[in-house]
């Protein structure tokens, strides 16, 4: 089973199709871009179930179509653990920030710590927390954009990520949130159609009977597929894990934003409510296709694709669908990157041009027309910054960076929006002190861990034994957060909040 | 207080399973046939588990109010 290096149509129709339908998302979306409120957060006119669909698109990303199948299909029903952690995400959304962050009608969340502990000078930290969380997730959806292109066409690395940043640069120039917005929507619904007709393909060869399906991986694997201890060996590094994919799924920038791209803080939760449902239904797919693809794949061939087994899914479509279905299965893979990038930018261009320019640098006096230029030219900043991490990054997991994002933004944002909405007595110090703890120990960790050490730069061994630095960088930045807030509530400044 | 209790126990739920995952193989090892084992029950239990909370609170709340525990 080869990749096709050589195109052929049934790979090159479903890739024509989808950029085709991209360029006239962004020839639509652009006419219709004029404000900054359309840029931003698309003018508050976006329905619930649209909102559902954006909002389940930017949440499952490459990392979960390709790398939760793939892990499924190299270690069995441990990788079924990566999707208990994004899908618990969710419902900390739906409880904790949907409605009163929409009720708010802020755009970013600096925005919504200010006027919530009433101190604007946390706006400049904030702005550094988001642009580091948004440049990180980037960076590991530039990696598998690369990845994916090298893989299908035979290009290399390098370019592959350049001509992403070309595609991307184009696109959030002339579309904005609407565009990102509509891109979601369409590749969310694509992507679960494609999931469901692999599925369907796959469960055609077992008489469409599931157990017959988990039967045959137990045959060729054995009863080990189906039990612990494949991919996690300490305690320590599952919580963390799951701590940091649900803490930090909860708290994505890019996430978050999308509350206000709705009309009133019902929608916002109702919306969020269905961007679960779709979310549990898409995760259960992707299970049931990792353990197809143990039944149906041999490890080695998986390895040979890809060795973090991220081309598992590509390789099923082929397998039971030809060129075709593993056409529609990597564009759909493509435009997911590529969509959940655009989000990304738009919540990175909002914190520079509204946050760090309007409110830091020109105090307040720049207008929409003004903030809206500058959030232009910060989507492009960031996308060349994207394009020059993920070439040092290349060839890394995309899954295990993915979760580098998420725990940043689990650590350094987290804890100071939960204490700001749910936590009377909790002060600007003490959002302050948390928010660069959780940052500076998220970052250090990360920079110890062993992907970094051994995986970057090569050394032989890493001082910190965990990929995943949540569980020693959140619980510290609570616990900053609430002992400075204690020791500084005299000097507490008044709020203005609600 | 009914999102953070529901925060709680999704919070209790995901700490029960990574060290069930790590130290309590050998009573996922005690259920496993040819077909299914209780780890992948427990796991596609718990996914479900987690929408049907979330289900809970949308059903438990007002519809239109913003967050009840909101006190600011």
């Amino acid at each position: 089973m080869m990749f096709p290096h050589d195109l052929s149509a049934g790979l090159i129709v479903p890739f024509a199709g989808v950029l085709l339908l991209s360029v006239a998302i962004l020839v639509w979306s652009a006419r219709r871009t004029r404000t900054a409120s359309d840029f931003f957060i698309a003018g508050e006119r976006i329905g619930p179930w649209q909102n559902a669909l954006a909002l389940a698109g930017d949440f499952v990303a490459a990392a979960g179509l390709l790398g939760i199948t793939g892990l499924i299909a190299l270690y069995g029903a441990d990788g079924m653990v990566f999707a208990v952690g994004i899908v618990a995400g969710w419902p900390l959304i739906v409880f904790l920030f949907a409605a009163p962050l929409k009720q708010l009608g802020k755009y970013t969340l600096a925005d919504v710590l200010t006027t919530k502990l009433g101190d604007d000078r946390l706006r400049s930290l904030v702005a550094i927390n988001q642009l580091i969380v948004a440049l990180t997730y980037l960076t590991a959806q530039f990696v598998g954009a690369g990845a994916i292109l090298h893989l299908l066409f035979g290009v290399s690395e390098t370019t592959g990520l350049l001509v992403v940043a070309v595609i991307m640069l184009v696109f959030m120039l002339m579309g904005g949130m609407l565009a990102a917005t509509w891109l979601q929507i369409i590749k969310a619904t694509a992507m679960i159609c494609v999931a469901m007709l692999v599925l369907g393909a796959c469960l055609a060869r077992f008489d469409f009977n599931p157990v017959s399906l988990l039967h045959d991986a137990v045959s060729v694997r054995g009863p080990g597929i189906m039990l612990p201890g494949r991919l996690f060996q300490s305690p320590w590094e599952t919580i963390s894990l799951l701590l940091g994919l649900a803490l930090g799924g909860a708290s994505l920038p890019h996430v978050l934003m999308r509350m206000n791209t709705v009309a009133d803080a019902r929608t916002a939760r109702k919306s969020a409510f269905l961007a679960t449902s779709i979310i549990v239904v898409f995760h259960l797919i992707i299970l049931m296709l990792g353990f197809a693809a143990v039944a149906l794949l041999q490890p080695d061939a998986i390895r040979a694709a890809d060795p973090g087994g991220n081309m598992a899914l590509p390789l099923l479509a082929q397998l039971v669908g030809g060129d075709f279905l593993l056409g529609l299965v990597a564009s759909i893979a493509l435009t997911t990157i590529l969509a959940v990038v655009a989000g990304l930018c738009i919540s990175g261009a909002a914190t520079l041009a509204h946050d760090v320019w309007g409110k830091v640098i020109r105090m307040g006096k720049a207008d929409a027309s003004e903030e809206l230029m500058v959030g232009r030219v910060a989507s492009m900043l960031l996308i060349l910054a994207a394009l020059g991490t993920g070439v040092i990054f290349q060839g890394q997991n995309i899954g295990y960076m993915s979760a580098f994002g998420l725990a940043i933004a689990a650590s350094a944002n987290f804890p100071a929006l939960l204490l700001a909405i749910f936590w009377r007595p909790f002060t600007p110090a003490g959002a302050f002190a948390g928010m660069l703890s959780g940052l500076v120990l998220s970052l250090t960790l990360i920079a110890l861990s062993p992907l970094v050490q051994i995986g970057v730069l090569h050394r032989p061994d890493t001082i910190f034994p965990l990929q995943n630095p949540g569980i020693v960088a959140i619980p510290t930045a609570f616990i900053v957060s609430v002992l400075v807030s204690l020791l500084s509530r005299r000097h507490r400044l008044a709020p203005q909040g609600l | 207080m009914i999102a953070l209790w529901c925060t709680l126990v999704l919070l209790l739920l995901l700490t029960g399973l990574s060290l069930l995952i790590v130290l309590g193989k050998a009573l996922l090892s005690v259920f496993v046939t040819q077909d299914i084992s209780l780890y992948v029950v427990l796991i596609v239990g718990l996914i479900v588990t987690f929408w049907l909370m979330t289900w809970f609170y949308m059903a438990s709340i007002p519809a239109d109010t913003a967050s009840i525990t909101d006190n600011r």
